[in-house]
C-alpha cells in the first residue's frame, strides 16, 4: 500500500566488470602420499601429451617368518586400481612395466615435476590394465633377492640401510607415446604379499604395505589454445588477477555479493574428444588471496578462500568473494591477487579450458559481478 | 492537590503501560505521507487547544501553557508544567490495499513560570516540529547477470525535528503582550531498511540510514486584548505569531555491518561500515520554513469562548538537500482552525457534567506536500473535555478526541481515516509569591 508514491531506500543494482589481465602463474604440486597416484600416458586432443610414472616402497618391517626372505621367498604386487577414474581410451588395455628407481627420494617432498632416474630394461614386473580394479603381478626373483638382503640385515643397521640404498619401484607405461589412458592407483588398499615357499602349504602370504609413494607428471607439449586458458590441476598453469582498480570505486556502496564468473568451453572439450574416450575434467576451482612461506604447500593442501563448484546448467564456475571484496574495502586485507587453480587434493589429475578475457564473444569472458543496494 | 495528581496519575498509568505493551511494530508507524522531506509537520499547541481545533495564537488554556505564541509568557501567574500522551491510529487505503498504523507517542514538555506575575514571564519546551514515523513493505525482483533474485524489503522510519525552546514574554501595555523564544533545533532521523531475500549468496541485509541535523530558531509573538468591547465583562484577545525560516545543516549517512572475514583466534569480524557518499547521502540543508499566524479569541462571558485562527507555512521553496523530488512536492501550507469552548464549571453547580470543561472545533489543512497534481489536505474535527482539580486547584486533566481524513484515493495516493486520543497533565501552581501578612 502506498508503493505508487512512496519508494523504499534499498535498491538493487548490479555492476559487470572484466576479469583482467589475467596473469600466467606456474606453481608446483606437491604429489606425494597422496590418496592416489598416477600412472600411465595419454595424448590428450585440448592438453596433450601427458605422462605420468607411480613411484612405491615396500615397507620393511613386515613379519614374515624367523629366517625372514630365503631363496624361496616370492613377493606379489597387488594393485588396487580406482574403478571410476580414467583419463584416456576406456576400451584398449594399457601396457605397464614395473622398473627399479636409480635415484633416492622420499615422498613427502615430491613435486610432480621432480626427476625419477630408471632404464627401461630388465622390468621387475609386467602387465596390463584395461579397467579392472585389481591387478596382481608377481615381482622378479633378482628384487625379491635383492629386497632380502635388506630385511636380512642385521637389525640395526636395516632401516637405515633401507632408506638410503633401496630406491624402491616405478610403475610405467610401456611407451608414452602409444599408451592409451592414464589410471589411478589407490595406494590405501594396494599392498605386496611375501610367501615363504609357495611350495609349501602351510606358507601363507604375508600382506605388507607400500611405505612410501609419489607421481610425476611430464607435459611434454603445452598447448596455448587462442581466446582460452588451461588449467591444469598440477598447477604448472594457473592464472591470477588483480582486482585494486575496478574495486576503487565500490568504497562508498554496500556490496550485498561479489562474484567471480569463469565460462567453460564445452564446446571444444567435447568436440575434442575420441568416441570412447573420457577425460578428467575439474569439478571444482578455488580462490587463493595470498600465500604463506610456501605457496606450493598452499596451492596443494591449503583450504582454498573461495570455492567454485562446476555449475552443470551453464558450465560456469562462479566464486563468492563478498567477504574479501569488503575485507579490501572496508577491512584490513592488503592481498588483492586472486590466484585460480584447480581443486585436486586426492592425487587425481585434472585439466579444464576456460574463456579468457579476450574471448570473441563478450558474455563468455571472465566477469567480476558486484550486487549493490542502496538508494 | 495531592488528590487530583494521584487520580491523574491513575487514569494516565493505563495508557502509558498500553504504550509499552502494544505491538512494537503497530505501534512504531504513522502517516505514509510522513515519509516524505524531513516528515509531517507537528502541532505544537496543547491539548486543551487542539481539542477546540485552533494553535494557542490567540488561545490560551486556563492552565495549561502553550509554546505557539510566546506572548502568553507575560501574562503568567501560575508555574505550570505539561506532560501528555497521544494514541494516534491511522487507517490507510490506496488502489491497491489498505494497512493500518498506530502511533503512541509522548506529546510535548512544557514548562512556564512566572518572573514577574502578570508582567514577565518565562518558559521552557521540547517538542516535535516534524514526525517521520512510515512504514513501506515492497516485494520485487532483480535480474542482474546470474539468477533472478526475489526479495522483500521493510523500511521503517523514525525520529523528526525537534525544538528545545526558551521563551519570554512581557507586558507593554494591560493590552499589549508581546514575546520571543529563541530555539535549539536538532534533526534526528533514522530509516531502518530490512531487505529479506532467500538467494544464499545475497541473504538478508539490514541497514539504516541516519539524518542528523541542528539548527537555530526564532519565534515572535504579539497579543493585543481588549475587555468591555460589547458588553461588560467581555474580552477580545488577538494573537499574531512570526516563526523565522531555520535552516539545519545536516549529514545524511548509510550503515550496515559487513562480514571482513575470521581474526587469528577464529573468531567471526564483523564490522558497522558507515558510507556518506553517494545519492541521497552526505551534507545537505533542511529548511523549516517561514511560518506566520493570526488569529481572534472572543469570551462573551466567562463560561464560553469562540476561537478562529490561521496560520501560514512557506514550505514551497524550501531545501531538502537529500532528495530533489521529494524537495519539489513541498508547497505552502495554510491551516484555518474555529473552535468553541464551555465551562460549566464555573457557575459551581453541584451537577456532575457541570464540573467539567468541554470543547468542539474543526480544522482545515491544505497541506505541505503536492503529489501526483494533488494537494494533500486534512480536515479534522475535535472534541475534548477537561478535569479540574479540586478546591482552590487549578491543575486539570485534559482529553481529547480527534477524527481526521487526510489525502485522496485519486491519482494513485493514500487517503487516511486518522483517530487521535490525547491526554495532558497540567501542573500549575502559584508559586514564587510573597505572603503578606497583616
Amino acid at each position: 500500500m502506498g508503493t505508487s508514491i512512496v519508494q523504499t531506500s534499498e535498491n538493487f543494482k548490479f555492476d559487470t566488470l572484466q576479469v583482467g589481465p589475467l596473469n600466467q602463474n606456474s606453481f608446483s604440486s606437491y604429489t606425494g602420499r597422496l590418496v592416489t597416484a598416477a600412472t600411465g600416458s595419454y595424448n590428450d586432443p585440448v592438453f596433450g601429451q601427458i605422462n605420468t610414472r607411480t613411484l612405491i616402497k615396500p615397507v620393511i618391517t613386515a613379519q614374515i617368518g624367523i629366517d625372514g626372505v630365503v631363496n624361496t621367498s616370492t613377493i606379489d604386487l597387488r594393485m588396487i586400481f580406482d574403478p571410476i577414474s580414467v583419463w584416456g581410451d576406456t576400451t584398449v588395455p594399457t601396457q605397464y612395466s614395473i622398473y627399479r628407481v636409480n635415484n633416492l627420494w622420499r615422498g613427502i617432498p615430491w613435486q610432480y615435476d621432480d626427476q625419477v632416474l630408471f632404464d627401461r630394461v630388465n622390468p621387475v614386473a609386467s602387465f596390463q590394465r584395461s579397467r579392472e580394479d585389481t591387478v596382481t603381478v608377481s615381482m622378479a626373483a633378482d628384487w625379491v633377492a635383492e629386497f632380502g638382503t635388506f630385511y636380512n640385515a642385521d637389525e640395526a643397521l636395516k632401516d637405515s640401510l633401507f632408506s638410503l640404498e633401496f630406491n624402491g619401484l616405478v610403475i610405467v607405461a610401456d611407451d608414452d607415446a602409444t599408451s592409451n589412458a592414464i589410471s589411478f592407483l589407490n595406494i590405501a588398499n594396494t599392498d605386496f604379499f611375501i610367501t615363504r615357499d609357495p611350495n609349501n602349504p602351510a606358507d601363507e602370504p604375508v600382506r605388507f604395505d607400500i611405505q612410501d609413494w609419489a607421481y610425476t607428471v611430464e607435459r611434454v607439449n603445452n598447448p596455448a589454445p587462442n581466446e582460452r586458458l588451461i588449467m591444469n590441476s598440477t598447477n604448472d598453469i594457473l592464472f591470477s588477477t588483480d582486482f585494486t582498480t575496478e574495486l576503487a570505486q565500490f568504497n562508498q556502496s554496500n556490496i550485498v555479493n561479489a562474484e567471480i564468473v569463469f565460462y567453460e568451453d564445452t564446446l571444444t572439450l567435447q568436440n575434442n574428444l575420441p568416441a570412447q574416450h573420457v577425460r578428467m575434467e575439474a569439478r571444482a576451482l578455488e580462490t587463493h588471496v595470498g600465500f604463506g612461506l610456501d605457496p606450493d604447500f598452499d596451492i596443494t593442501f591449503g583450504t582454498g578462500d573461495s570455492l567454485a563448484l562446476r555449475t552443470a546448467e551453464d558450465a560456469t564456475y562462479r566464486f563468492n568473494v563478498t567477504a574479501y571484496v569488503n575485507a579490501f574495502l572496508f577491512g584490513e586485507l592488503d592481498e588483492t591477487e586472486f590466484f585460480f587453480s584447480i581443486v585436486e587434493r586426492s592425487g587425481l589429475l585434472s585439466s579444464t579450458l576456460l574463456f579468457n578475457s579476450n574471448a570473441t564473444d563478450p558474455a563468455m569472458r571472465p566477469k567480476l559481478i558486484i550486487t549493490t543496494i542502496g538508494e | 492537590m495531592k488528590r487530583f495528581f494521584i487520580t491523574a496519575v491513575i487514569l494516565v498509568f493505563p495508557l502509558v503501560s498500553i504504550a509499552q505493551v502494544s505491538d512494537g511494530g503497530k505501534s512504531r508507524s504513522g502517516s505514509i505521507y510522513s515519509f516524505f522531506g524531513a516528515g509531517s509537520p507537528v502541532d505544537i499547541g496543547t491539548i486543551e487547544e487542539e481539542s477546540i481545533g485552533v494553535f494557542g495564537i490567540s488561545f490560551r488554556g486556563f492552565s495549561s501553557t502553550g509554546f505557539a505564541n510566546p506572548a502568553f509568557f507575560g501574562q503568567n501567574i501560575f508555574t505550570a508544567t505539561t506532560i501528555g500522551l497521544s494514541v494516534t491510529r491511522f487507517d490507510a487505503r490506496d488502489a491497491n490495499g489498505r494497512a493500518t498504523n498506530s502511533l503512541v507517542n509522548p506529546t510535548s514538555f512544557l514548562l512556564s513560570l512566572p518572573l514577574f506575575e502578570g508582567r514577565l514571564g518565562a518558559g521552557v519546551g521540547l517538542y516535535q516540529v516534524t514526525s517521520s514515523r512510515f512504514r513501506i513493505f515492497q516485494e520485487g525482483t532483480a535480474s542482474g547477470s546470474g539468477n533472478p533474485i526475489d526479495f522483500s524489503i521493510n523500511d521503517r522510519g523514525s525520529g523528526g525535528i525537534n525544538k528545545l525552546e526558551f521563551g519570554i514574554g512581557f507586558k507593554i501595555t494591560r493590552s499589549l503582550h508581546v514575546g520571543y523564544a529563541p530555539s535549539y533545533v536538532f534533526l534526528s532521523s533514522t530509516t531502518e531498511s530490512v531487505l529479506e531475500t532467500e538467494n544464499a549468496a545475497v541473504g538478508d541485509q539490514i541497514s539504516l540510514f541516519n539524518t542528523d541535523g541542528q539548527g537555530f530558531g526564532n519565534r515572535f509573538g504579539l497579543l493585543f486584548n481588549q475587555r468591555n468591547l460589547v458588553w461588560e465583562n467581555d474580552a477580545l484577545y488577538f494573537g499574531a505569531t512570526l516563526n523565522l525560516p531555520v535552516k539545519i545543516s545536516s549529514e545524511r549517512v548509510n550503515q550496515f555491518d559487513k562480514f571482513l572475514g575470521i581474526d587469528s583466534q577464529g573468531r567471526n569480524v564483523v564490522e558497522t561500515i558507515t558510507i556518506d557518499q553517494g545519492p541521497g547521502l552526505g551534507r545537505g540543508d533542511i529548511e523549516l520554513p517561514l511560518e506566520y499566524g493570526a488569529g481572534f479569541t472572543y469570551f462573551p462571558n466567562n463560561l464560553v469562548n469562540f476561537s478562529v485562527e490561521g496560520q501560514v507555512q512557506k514550505w514551497g521553496g524550501s531545501a531538502f538537500d537529500f532528495s530533489t523530488e521529494q524537495e519539489a512536492l513541498l508547497k505552502d501550507r495554510f491551516r484555518l482552525g474555529v473552535g468553541t469552548q464551555y465551562h460549566p464549571y464555573r457557575k459551581r453547580s453541584n451537577r456532575f457534567l457541570s464540573k467539567f470543561k468541554y470543547g468542539f472545533g474543526i480544522n482545515y489543512d491544505t497541506g505541505h506536500l503536492e503529489i501526483n497534481g494533488q494537494n494533500i489536505e486534512t480536515l479534522v474535527f475535535s472534541t475534548g473535555f477537561g478535569i479540574l482539580g479540586r478546591g482552590r486547584s487549578v491543575s486539570t486533566l485534559d482529553l481529547s478526541f480527534q477524527y481526521g481524513i487526510r489525502g485522496t484515493r485519486q491519482s494513485n495516493l493514500v487517503k487516511e481515516d486518522i483517530w487521535s486520543f490525547k491526554l495532558s497533565l497540567n501542573l500549575s501552581e502559584r508559586m514564587f509569591f510573597r505572603r503578606r501578612f497583616q
